[in-house]
């Protein structure tokens, strides 16, 4: 059961949404069997379980879900009913939870490919699959630096196979030993747990025979040989002989009770398809009849049982279509009849009347599938809890271990024993007792601790925050006595899943700790969770179109319109499509493709590692779950987090988070641009500093509370201590935002609206919001206080308020304990309506804490180490704003910024300490006027728009940030890595010489300004600018430095490189400089973006950001800037509002757009980088003045229209492309392309 | 010897018992058959995608019938039926 607070109140509409497709789907399966059933009335038939069956987790192959199977399977009078996916067990749990909630018994199993093997009978192959390397030759190769790995190479057009045509077998796990032994073979056919990635085609695995005794160790299992299997292959090929040796193999390791032979009857005719196919011999194509009889009679003679199987794969006849792309696309092959492995359309799921016609002379072949079948007995120990012995330490000893570091713990963290503190570890240990988690926290302290040794930042996020054994254990820093945090919300008894507890570290250092935790605990006891990607429409009509021939230029046209769209929806977000106007594809195929897309909907595509989830297991993990290796090598469960958490396994979340990543660069720079060694921890909480920065809204960079909203919140809230962004953090949800709890929230924080309690006995539980229900934990309180039941009862109870058909028990029942308890009836009516009405909304305060502490620790950071920070923020890029907006934030607070420079720059950006009037002069404030924004102070001296100057390092030095070399794009690693080990370069001339840099690379180092100092541009006997720079090195990258032998010939080149020489080149404009500084880096470092265009915005009379707050509510302004972010975030109302960021280099406004603007604005604002906008101003609080947008210009539009003398005419377009189409702009695409959410491009 | 005829069928009784269905006469060059044994039944699957777009996906198979027939003759012959929608066709006959 997926826990409630990972869902969002949208993710669970979908969630809802999906299941009720789910549900339909598989009632329209189960009709039609139904009706089919009708027809076959008064037939008498045996009964039938299918034993060999193929669903959607067989990764594009079998046609049917998991709940389509089962529900298909209870209406044909089925008992039992068998999965077997191939390869793995991928929809095993799915399967198993669909069968319950339908009623049948599932027997689980999988179908695997056997490897191949040219000098057994039976186990050759016809055709090869892709050519891989040997281990051999994959090192040979990297010695000699060729990446070129065949298996990379995917065919382009053409038939190509990807796909062996190996021999298979189908297991079927008999018991729950059985189980085991079946996870383990599949383990190993995939490779095995610890084996070498390196030596398995991930794609295509084989089961050795060498392994297939895996399948034996506990007589649990069945072999099924059917068709495919050697045996089947021998018969069809009439090599009678041949296939009794075979089978006799198979009966030696697995004895006769566990070798089933599977005998189908798809009513083949003899030669396959049109006869061609040879009747016997090598390749052989006998009938159906044929076969069937073969195999009989040689179980007969071995006396091995046989059984009647179908081979499904699709549901229905017609859903042979489904079947056939997916095979397909699995395949990358064109659709024909020889890619199908099939001959007709017989594989799907027969009712066990249809079955019996098929083998109208042998009922008893169906009996005993069915017998089988319900011998099969498997408990997958779904709903149980499973808490693993990772220490390896007796339960005594363990639990003695835990208590004796709690209490030492808290010893630690705390100056004085409070009874408070001693009487909450006491509950808390007693629920761990009770719930047995001893190894648990004492491995994940393990794991905290040797993360946190290693030098790398992190932090534990979600309810765990909330637990004092926790923070004890140094695996949470959130003090949750002094932050009043609920412990049950993370342990409680009631609840069948096992607490979670989430690791955030850096982001870059993730797979450092997913290699500790394997290396720890061994990949026998550990491993990833898979994560299942589905198909989704954009890659649904890529796949499906391009197996059905279709012109590739069209699907990726008609691809790109569709982002994020299900497949089933596909329909309606095609018929919106300005893309297809003019398509070379026609109706019926556009038809045809559309309708397959939509019955693909959400299969699974393919097997990825999940971004954070680590099983913590035992050596029982073999037994429970299949292992494969994910693409990067690490063994992986094919189970999802879903399924993990429906077996009741335990799991670390280790989130990779950018912010840890930038803070850990910041305090990397530290003792080198000011000689101190920061610790996170000892960051001084309640700084002053700090809060005042927070105050004034100049958030950006801050964990949590950078975004437009926040930052207006900010404003109003005003926060001054860690409970305030506790707060904060959680107020910008969009329950809370949408049922307006913000303002009397703010207004009762500021005291200017009198707190009030729905009742007197709720406010300890409400008094620090207010009497605002903001946290889940006081609705756990307010439940708790009003109906006199435990806290972890009340949670259990919050739990099921989201749930409308249990809200009116739940009510009954609390309004009947709380009269009980002494409530009026309609006091405990107003509480009820006041608790329920918010649960929704809540948020978990442990988690809000949680996040409080990086979110305090970056502020701080900001306030104090502000160049360093910024520096990090620019290498690891952790929030939704574009680098550049991050640079500029560095020179509104008066902190230079300098381009990349070969001989300075790091790889990533760094911190230098220059003079403070080369500083000045990068600010731009040597000039008589000082930009934008900036003011001077009392005593003088410039003050930059943010009004803190954080740049000062002393004696007239000031700290300026440098860019790296990575932020150069399109220069190579191996490129700076030579830069970096053969500088310093003296001149233009040795950089030639020596760098190793191709052309187009020296060129974008060039425009980037990282040869500025090398070259000695603008100096005397320099290059004018960098225009210049640019032709001398197309001049002399022209020839490589290798031939020009000598070194006469290189200083006579050396000559034509000087002032002599000089070109007719009229001399660079800034804009051009920056534009060009825009495409090599993304960063404008030299001037920002739109001081070019002040003329321009003082004629149209624009206001800069810095001075919106002082103008009033609703005057009529123009404001401009360049786009930083536009979000559209979804409105239950379905209206749509879109919010533009702006930044003019004074700061960043935000612009609103709401539904009735949007026809005349929504294409400019989708479309252009620089803005002019105008609309109202709106305020909501002291700071954080807004524009409610009535019109949005292009501001590089406008200015060409100025310049050309139509200022008005533009002033006055519609922004639609049809206006713009008029005015000679062309060139520019008429579709509407995806909006860049939050990073946007120079274009 | 086999003789590839390819030629639509007319008049085609078919039974159903419990042995499922089968022809049991049929009209061939204005001679009555009289289906004498069932040798062979199969399925045939002519590829869905060959169908033009635009009209709906649906897999139509053909089912193939080879039996022993006789039309008065002493020595009855082999022949291939084929089934397909309701269209009848003779497909190939030994003799």
């Amino acid at each position: 059961m997926p826990s409630s607070r990972r869902f969002s109140e949208q993710e669970s509409e979908d969630f809802e949404l999906q299941r009720a497709h789910e549900q339909r789907r598989a009632t329209a399966a189960a009709e039609d069997v139904v009706r089919r059933l009708r027809e076959q009335e008064g037939v008498r038939t045996p009964p039938f379980a299918h034993l060999a069956t193929r669903s959607s987790y067989s990764l594009r192959d079998g046609a049917i879900r998991p709940r389509e199977l089962a529900a298909a399977a209870a209406a044909a009078g089925m008992s039992h009913v068998a999965l077997t996916d191939r390869d793995g067990l991928y929809g095993a749990v799915r399967f198993a939870k669909a069968c319950e909630a339908e009623g049948v018994t599932p027997v689980l199993g999988t179908d695997l490919a056997l490897a191949p093997d040219p000098d057994r009978p039976g186990w050759a192959t016809t055709r090869a699959g892709r050519r891989r390397w040997s281990a051999d030759e994959r090192a040979a190769a990297a010695a000699r630096g060729d990446t070129d790995d065949p298996r990379a190479h995917r065919p382009r057009a053409g038939a190509a196979w990807l796909e062996d045509d190996a021999p298979r077998v189908t297991l079927l796990a008999a018991s729950t030993a059985g189980y085991g032994d079946v996870c383990r073979t599949v383990t190993a056919a995939h490779g095995g747990a610890e084996g070498d990635a390196g030596l398995v085609e991930r794609s295509s695995p084989h089961l050795a025979w060498h392994d297939v005794p895996l399948a034996a160790a506990h007589a649990g299992a069945h072999a099924l040989l059917g068709a495919d299997s050697p045996v089947g292959r021998l018969l069809a090929e009439g090599r009678v002989d041949a296939a009794s040796d075979e089978l006799s193999r198979w009966l030696d390791v697995l004895g006769r009770d566990h070798v089933l032979l599977g005998v189908r009857n798809h009513m083949v005719p003899p030669g396959g398809r049109g006869g061609r196919a040879p009747t016997s011999g090598p390749g052989a194509e006998p009938g159906d009849d044929a076969r069937v009889a073969r195999t009989l009679a040689l179980a007969e003679r071995l006396g091995v049982r046989a059984v009647a199987t179908n081979d499904v794969r699709h549901l229905t006849r017609d859903d042979v279509a489904i079947a056939d792309v997916l095979r397909c696309v699995r395949q990358q092959v064109p659709l024909g009849a020889r890619h199908l492995g099939r001959t007709n359309a017989e594989g799907w799921f027969t009712t066990a009347a249809e079955q019996a016609a098929r083998f109208a002379e042998r009922p008893d072949l169906l009996v005993a599938a069915h017998e089988l079948a319900a011998a099969c007995e498997v408990d997958l120990g779904i709903g149980d809890l499973h808490v693993p012995r990772l220490t390896g330490l007796a339960d005594e000893v363990a639990a003695g271990e835990l208590h004796r570091r709690c209490w030492q713990g808290v010893g630690e963290r705390y100056d004085r024993l409070t009874p408070q503190v001693r009487e909450r570890l006491e509950r808390e240990l007693a629920m761990v007792d009770r719930l047995g988690l001893h190894d648990y926290f004492l491995a994940v302290a393990d794991v905290v601790g040797r993360v946190r040794e290693m030098g790398i930042l992190a932090a534990c996020r979600g309810s765990a925050a909330g637990s004092l054994v926790c923070y004890a254990l140094r695996i949470s820093d959130v003090d949750p006595v002094a932050h009043d945090l609920a412990f049950e919300r993370f342990m409680n008894p009631y609840r069948d899943e096992l607490p979670d507890i989430d690791l955030d570290v850096e982001s870059h250092r993730r797979t450092d700790v997913y290699d500790l935790v394997l290396a720890t605990y061994g990949a026998h006891r550990t491993s990833c969770v898979a994560m299942v990607e589905t198909f989704q429409a954009r890659m649904a009509v890529r796949e499906v179109g391009k197996v059905l021939g279709l012109p590739p230029a069209e699907l990726d046209a008609i691809a790109k319109g569709l982002n994020w769209a299900r497949a089933r929806d596909v329909r309606d977000h095609v018929a919106n499509l300005p893309e297809l106007r003019g398509s070379r594809i026609d109706a019926g195929q556009l038809d045809r493709l559309l309708d397959l897309v939509e019955r693909i909907d959400g299969f699974p595509r393919h097997l990825a590692l999940h971004p954070c989830g680590i099983l913590l297991a035992d050596t029982r993990l073999t037994d429970r779950t299949p292992l494969e290796r994910s693409a990067a090598g690490y063994p992986m469960s094919q189970f999802d987090k879903d399924d993990v958490a429906a077996l009741g396994m335990l799991k670390l979340d280790v989130l990779g988070v950018r912010m840890l990543s930038a803070m850990r660069h910041a305090i990397d720079l530290l003792p080198h641009t000011r000689g101190v060694e920061l610790d996170v921890a000892d960051i001084p909480p309640d700084d002053p500093a700090t809060y005042a920065l927070i105050r004034s809204a100049r958030s950006i960079g801050m964990f949590q509370i950078e975004s437009p909203g926040q930052q207006e919140l900010l404003g109003r809230l005003q926060p001054d201590h860690l409970g305030d962004l506790v707060a904060e953090i959680s107020l910008f949800r969009p329950g809370p935002v949408k049922a307006d709890m913000v303002s009397p929230f703010v207004r009762r924080r500021h005291g200017q609206e009198e707190a009030t309690y729905p009742h007197p006995s709720l406010e300890p539980v409400l008094r620090e919001t207010h009497g605002v229900v903001v946290y889940h934990e006081q609705v756990m309180g307010c439940l708790a206080a009003l109906t006199g039941c435990d806290l972890s009862y009340a949670d259990l109870l919050r739990r099921q308020l989201s749930d409308p058909d249990r809200l009116p028990t739940i009510r009954a029942w609390a309004l009947a304990r709380a009269v009980e308890r002494g409530f009026a009836l309609e006091d405990a009516e107003e509480v009820w309506r006041q608790v329920a009405s918010f649960a929704s909304f809540g948020f978990c305060k442990a988690h809000a804490a949680a996040f409080a502490v990086p979110t305090y620790r970056s502020a701080w950071m900001k306030a104090h180490v502000f160049p360093e920070f910024m520096a990090g923020l620019l290498t690891h890029d952790p929030g939704m704003y574009p680098r550049r907006l991050i640079a500029d934030e560095c020179r509104t607070f008066g902190v230079a910024v300098l381009p990349p420079d070969v001989n300075r720059s790091q790889d990533h950006a760094g911190v230098e300490v220059v003079d403070a009037g080369l500083a000045e002069h990068l600010l731009g404030l040597r000039g008589a006027r000082l930009p934008p924004g900036w003011t001077r102070g009392e005593d003088g001296r410039p003050v930059p728009p943010s009004g803190f100057d954080a740049s000062d390092a002393g004696d007239g030095w000031r700290y300026a940030v440098r860019l790296g070399m990575a932020d150069v794009r399109g220069l190579s690693q191996p490129e700076r890595e030579r830069l970096h080990a053969r500088r310093p370069f003296t001149s233009l001339e040795d950089l030639w010489l020596r760098g190793g840099v191709a052309r187009p690379s020296t060129g974008r180092l060039v425009d980037a300004g990282a040869l500025d100092q090398v070259a000695g541009v603008g100096r005397r006997d320099g290059p004018r600018d960098r225009r210049h720079l640019r032709l001398l090195v197309e001049e002399r990258w022209r020839r490589s430095p290798a031939r020009a032998a000598g070194a006469d010939a290189a200083r006579q080149l050396d000559l034509d490189l000087h002032v002599d020489h000089e070109p007719e080149l009229p001399p660079a404009s800034d804009a051009e400089l920056v534009r060009g500084e825009l495409a090599a880096s993304g960063i404008d470092v030299g001037r920002h973006v739109v001081s070019f265009y002040e003329p321009l915005l003082d004629e149209l009379g624009v206001v800069r950001a810095s001075e919106l707050a002082d103008l009033p509510v609703q005057r009529l302004v123009r404001v401009a800037g360049v786009k930083v972010a536009l979000q559209s975030p979804q409105q239950r109302s379905g209206n749509r509002v879109l919010f533009l960021s702006l930044d003019d280099r004074t700061g960043t406004t935000q612009a609103t757009f709401f539904q009735q603007t949007l026809e005349d604005n929504a294409w400019t604002l989708m479309h252009a980088w620089l803005f002019v906008v105008e609309g109202r101003v709106s305020r909501r609080g002291d700071l954080g003045a807004t524009v409610t947008g009535l019109r949005a210009w292009d501001l590089s539009r406008l200015w060409r229209a100025w310049q050309e003398g139509w200022l008005p005419d533009a002033l006055a377009e519609r922004g639609t492309p049809a206006a713009h189409d008029d005015r000679r702009l062309g060139g520019r695409p008429v579709g509407l392309v995806a909006s860049e959410f939050g990073r946007s491009a120079p274009r | 010897m086999t003789k590839r005829y390819r030629e639509d069928l007319e008049d085609v009784e078919v039974v159903h018992d419990e042995d499922g269905e089968r022809p049991e006469r049929f009209a061939w060059r204005g001679r009555d058959y009289t289906v004498t044994r069932v040798i062979g039944h199969w399925r045939e699957d002519p590829g869905w995608w060959r169908r033009p777009g635009g009209e709906p996906v649906r897999v139509e198979q053909s089912d193939l019938w080879r039996v022993e027939a006789a039309n008065g003759v002493p020595l009855p012959g082999v022949y291939e039926l084929v089934r397909r929608g309701d269209a009848w066709r003779l497909d190939r006959v030994w003799d």
